[in-house]
């Protein structure tokens, strides 16, 4: 690491010091100050070409500020500091005339356990030559019969540092990718994502080349009726669905009504014993690591459900008070929220896994995700891109949308297995970073438009 | 209410926004470096919020952004950047970064861009709330909560009150856009947003939802106007009968009429959506999708007589107010689909060049850190001349949806599924019974030529419409009046 860059972040961390000491001189009894400086680029692809291309320098504040248990959070998208202060001193005397938060609880004291993540030199030359990428892309595209090509590539750099009036003071760096592809061949298309903290050509190869491959194979696609099928769902949409399940983990979700898991008890059968899914924000490889939380607590492996056994919500300090356990580092000043998920894999292949199925779909992407009711997890979803007839353990043909219209907590409880291999997705449909295999669902129901 | 728009020709009343010299002088340095076209857009919000759950605060607090886009077009290559460090050393930077940007990837584009030829405008406007919420403290404006807990929980006959969740913000939006060509913007809009969210639960009959938002642009006359403790209670009251007593809805053919909130819905999905040109064009066919709608298709029925969609931001007090886009053209209403027919597309400059026409301004950034992009603003159904009893009174089997919670529609806008939250079975001309989850599931042309009557009602619906990459979230308004389907197979909740 550049002397240079270690100047830089000191520096950051020292104006978030001194903006605490400002807050707290004008009188509240407790405050974080979390301040976010970061660079992006961002190419956007439209019919082969780029449509536009992106550059962002930012700065952003947010501050927790508590007074006599009221609670305010500012958020400040502006370089101006002084601007800022102004602001969030002004909020005394409008949160002095609020009423004591349900939710208030202590500022957590800083914990030592805490190692930063810092910035791959493999992100730092990303963010220079991104053409590039997009270059090597499209080569790899076009090695195929394809029409056209659309898709982003994303590299973010930026500090983030945090203090707090329990003394916390910490800083990190971090670097990402994000990577997203998808082919138009016929009346096919495929998409596919790739995204972390280590930049790797051959990453963006392989999902290049699985969203060609799925394009070409779903060019001729057929209309089949809807149904009660076995389905195999692919990490895209595997992604999509843990984003929600993972959503509904957190406790502050559970307790206002957002959640499959409001009224079930820590320690009860929720979903599949198939289904063990983490939040794991200490995965060097995520585009989602980081090594604190919002209130200065270092972050930690979370197992949410193990086997099919809900064993923790995702908590704060104020929603772990709330419901009498211990934070779990998933701060949010006011709500908890997963880090990078992970679905622990199985022992098949994806073709092993369709080997399994004598009369089902292979679903390689979907979109739209919406649901009737929270508690009870009705929902539904529109596939998009590839989709496949299975028959007797073989894919038979590329077939016409569908829409899958279920429960959650059912279609959760009949995976019948998992492949074998994670894939990192984060893509527009997917904002949590989520590390998850192919998984083999009994009993989906779909369906499709009546006329 | 009352909304004022004022027109001032030098400047804006209230506190200065930014030094426009600095953004006139980013733009004269972009046509140095070789851009045909800079556009500069000083783009601030500020705003408050709060949460409430039950009876009892969160928390509350502030918003603030405030920063400057820059977007350049070098060798029909385009390029964006954007700083919310508004020094003059800044802007120079980031101007410096969109035109290298843009000028690298200048070589992949086998058809460059370039844009439709706009009028050059100076023009500012101001929308004045009648209660300016910005001296008022957060803990006065968000005073309705309690009341809206208490009136909820008294309308309940058998059933419990298991979540209550209401959201309040306000926001007040300034931009100064400064293009290449001359065209100076200035605007400043305040907005209300409530969000509110309650479940009602019985042991024998499991939970009900629902989820509504209001928005408007002016002030704190809002929250008067949309008296959210009787609306609530009212909604509960009838959410409750269909928890306890709703039935399941009819099989076979049968008609249908969709009560506005789901019409509004409706139509943002299935006739806004899809006449975005740029998706007509492909620039979302990785995110969002495309359209159904391809270049060409102007002059082609979609559907019944009785369908009109219009997008009209300029519709005084609107959510999704604007008289001039963020690139300086000159906002007005767009007759979607006429009669059944698709008749016009939503325009950018960009897509406006290709289509050979010019734009009908409707492109808008949700922040400084955001392009410009084709947007709708207030998206609505046409109404008819019938009375809500006449659309009725001819049906002998059907059911009256009024509200919905689970919707999607695929990435070319084209198959939706819709299901009902408060719904009715029709008999013999008369509302009965309550049903529980009926679902529409059609295709675009199938709805719109299903529609065979429209009642003289007009009302909307807020929302915060998603599009772009990065995301950007923009105020709409989507509505229309009670509409009549015939001929309509109910489709299959399976829960």
């Amino acid at each position: 690491m550049s002397e240079r860059k270690v100047k830089e972040k000191d520096i950051v961390l020292e104006i978030t010091e001194k903006v605490l000491e400002e807050i707290m001189e004008a009188g509240y009894s407790e405050s974080i100050v979390s301040i976010n400086k970061s660079k992006t680029v961002m190419a956007k692809i439209a019919n082969s070409q780029p449509s536009v291309i992106q550059d962002w320098g930012e700065v952003t504040v947010s501050m927790y500020l508590a007074k006599d248990k009221r609670i305010a959070v500012v958020n400040f998208k502006t370089s101006s500091i002084e601007e800022t202060v102004k602001l969030a001193k002004k909020m005394l005397s409008e949160i002095s005339i609020i009423e004591e938060s349900e939710y208030y609880a202590p500022i957590p004291k800083p914990k030592p356990a805490y190692v930063p993540f810092t910035v791959h030199r493999s992100i730092l030359k990303a963010f220079e030559e991104p053409e590039k990428i997009i270059d090597n892309a499209l080569s790899v595209a076009f090695t195929y019969d394809i029409d056209k090509v659309a898709g982003m590539l994303e590299i973010t750099m930026g500090i983030r540092s945090l203090a707090s009036s329990t003394g916390a003071s910490l800083v990190e760096e971090y670097g990402t990718y994000e990577y997203y592809i998808r082919v138009f061949k016929g009346e096919g298309s495929g998409q596919w994502a790739s995204s972390g903290r280590i930049f790797r050509e051959e990453n963006i190869a392989e999902a290049t080349r699985i969203a060609a491959e799925y394009a070409i194979e779903s060019s001729k696609p057929e209309s089949i009726e809807p149904g009660v099928y076995d389905v195999i769902l692919s990490p895209m949409v595997m992604g999509n669905l843990l984003n929600v399940i993972g959503r509904m983990a957190s406790a502050l979700n559970v307790d206002m009504g957002f959640s499959i898991f409001t009224g079930r008890k820590i320690g009860e059968k929720v979903l599949s014993e198939k289904i063990t899914l983490a939040d794991d924000p200490i995965n060097p490889e995520s585009y989602g690591a980081v090594s604190f939380d919002a209130e200065g607590l270092p972050t930690r492996r979370n197992v949410i459900i193990e086997n099919g056994t809900l064993k923790t919500l995702l908590h704060n300090s104020k929603t772990a008070v709330k419901h009498g356990v211990e934070s779990t580092s998933n701060a949010g000043l006011i709500s908890p929220h997963p880090w990078s998920l992970e679905l622990k894999p199985g022992t098949y292949t994806l073709e092993e896994l369709i080997s399994e199925v004598k009369n089902g779909i292979l679903v390689t992407n979907n979109w739209y995700t919406r649901l009737q009711n929270y508690i009870e997890g009705s929902f539904s979803t529109i596939t998009r891109d590839a989709l496949f007839l299975v028959r007797n353990g073989r894919i038979v043909k590329a077939i016409r949308k569908l829409r899958i219209a279920d429960k959650l907590s059912r279609i959760f409880k009949n995976v019948h297995e998992l492949s074998n291999r994670l894939y990192q997705i984060k893509w527009w449909e997917v904002e949590v970073p989520t590390f998850t295999p192919y998984v083999l669902i009994k009993n989906v129901h779909t369906t499709k438009h009546m006329l | 209410m009352k909304i004022e728009i004022l027109m001032i020709s030098r400047g804006l009343k209230g506190e200065p926004m930014i030094d426009e010299t600095i953004l006139e002088h980013i733009v004269a340095r972009g046509v140095k470096l070789g851009a045909n076209y800079v556009e500069v857009r000083y783009h601030k919000h500020r705003g408050s919020y709060a949460v409430t759950r039950m009876n009892k605060t969160i928390s509350v607090g502030k918003v603030f952004s405030e920063g400057v886009a820059i977007r350049v077009l070098v060798k029909g290559s385009l390029g964006f950047a954007s700083t919310n460090n508004v020094s003059k050393d800044s802007l120079e930077r980031a101007l410096e970064k969109a035109v290298s940007r843009a000028k690298a990837f200048s070589y992949m584009y086998a058809e460059p861009i370039s844009f439709a030829d706009a009028k050059t405008v100076t023009y500012s406007y101001e929308v004045k709330p009648v209660k300016d919420f910005n001296n008022v403290s957060i803990g006065e404006k968000i005073g309705f909560y309690k009341e809206v807990y208490n009136s909820l929980e008294a309308s309940l006959m058998q059933s419990k009150l298991r979540s209550l969740v209401i959201e309040y913000s306000d926001d007040v939006e300034e931009k100064v856009i400064v293009t290449s060509e001359g065209s100076i913007v200035k605007s400043s809009i305040p907005r209300i947003y409530v969000f509110y969210n309650f479940v009602l639960h019985t042991p024998e009959k499991g939970t009900i939802q629902r989820m509504y938002e209001l928005g408007a642009s002016g002030g704190l006359e809002l929250l008067d106007k949309w008296d959210i403790v009787s609306r609530v209670a009212e909604e509960a009251k009838m959410l409750e009968k269909v928890l306890l007593k709703g039935k399941s809805p009819p099989k076979g053919k049968i008609d249908v009429i969709l009560g506005s909130e789901i019409v509004g819905l409706m139509v943002h999905e299935s006739a806004g959506h899809p006449s975005e040109a740029d998706r007509i064009l492909g620039r979302e066919a990785a995110q969002a999708g495309e359209s159904f709608i391809k270049k060409g298709m102007l002059g082609k029925r979609i559907g019944s007589e009785a369908s009109t969609v219009i997008d009209d931001p300029t519709i005084p007090g609107s959510y999704g107010y604007y008289l001039y886009d963020d690139e300086c053209v000159e906002a007005r209403p767009k007759y979607l689909y006429k009669n059944g027919i698709i008749n016009e597309h939503l325009h950018n400059r960009w897509t406006a060049k290709v289509f050979n026409t010019v734009s009908n301004g409707s492109a808008r950034a949700m922040d400084y850190t955001s392009e410009p992009i084709i947007r709708m603003s207030n998206t609505y159904f046409k109404p008819g001349d019938y009375s809500f009893k006449e659309l009725l009174e001819d049906i002998r089997v059907g059911v009256y949806i009024k509200s919905y919670m689970e919707w999607n529609i695929d990435d070319v806008r084209w198959s939706q599924r819709y299901v009902g939250l408060e719904a009715y079975l029709i008999e013999n001309g008369e509302i009965k019974e309550p049903i529980r989850n009926p679902v529409i599931e059609l295709t675009t042309k199938g709805f719109y030529e299903s529609v065979d009557a429209a009642d003289k009602s007009l009302e909307f619906h807020a929302g915060t419409c998603g599009k772009g990459e990065p995301h950007q979230g923009v105020p709409v308004w989507f509505g229309g009046p009670n509409v009549r389907l015939r001929n309509i197979v109910l489709g299959v909740a399976p829960y």
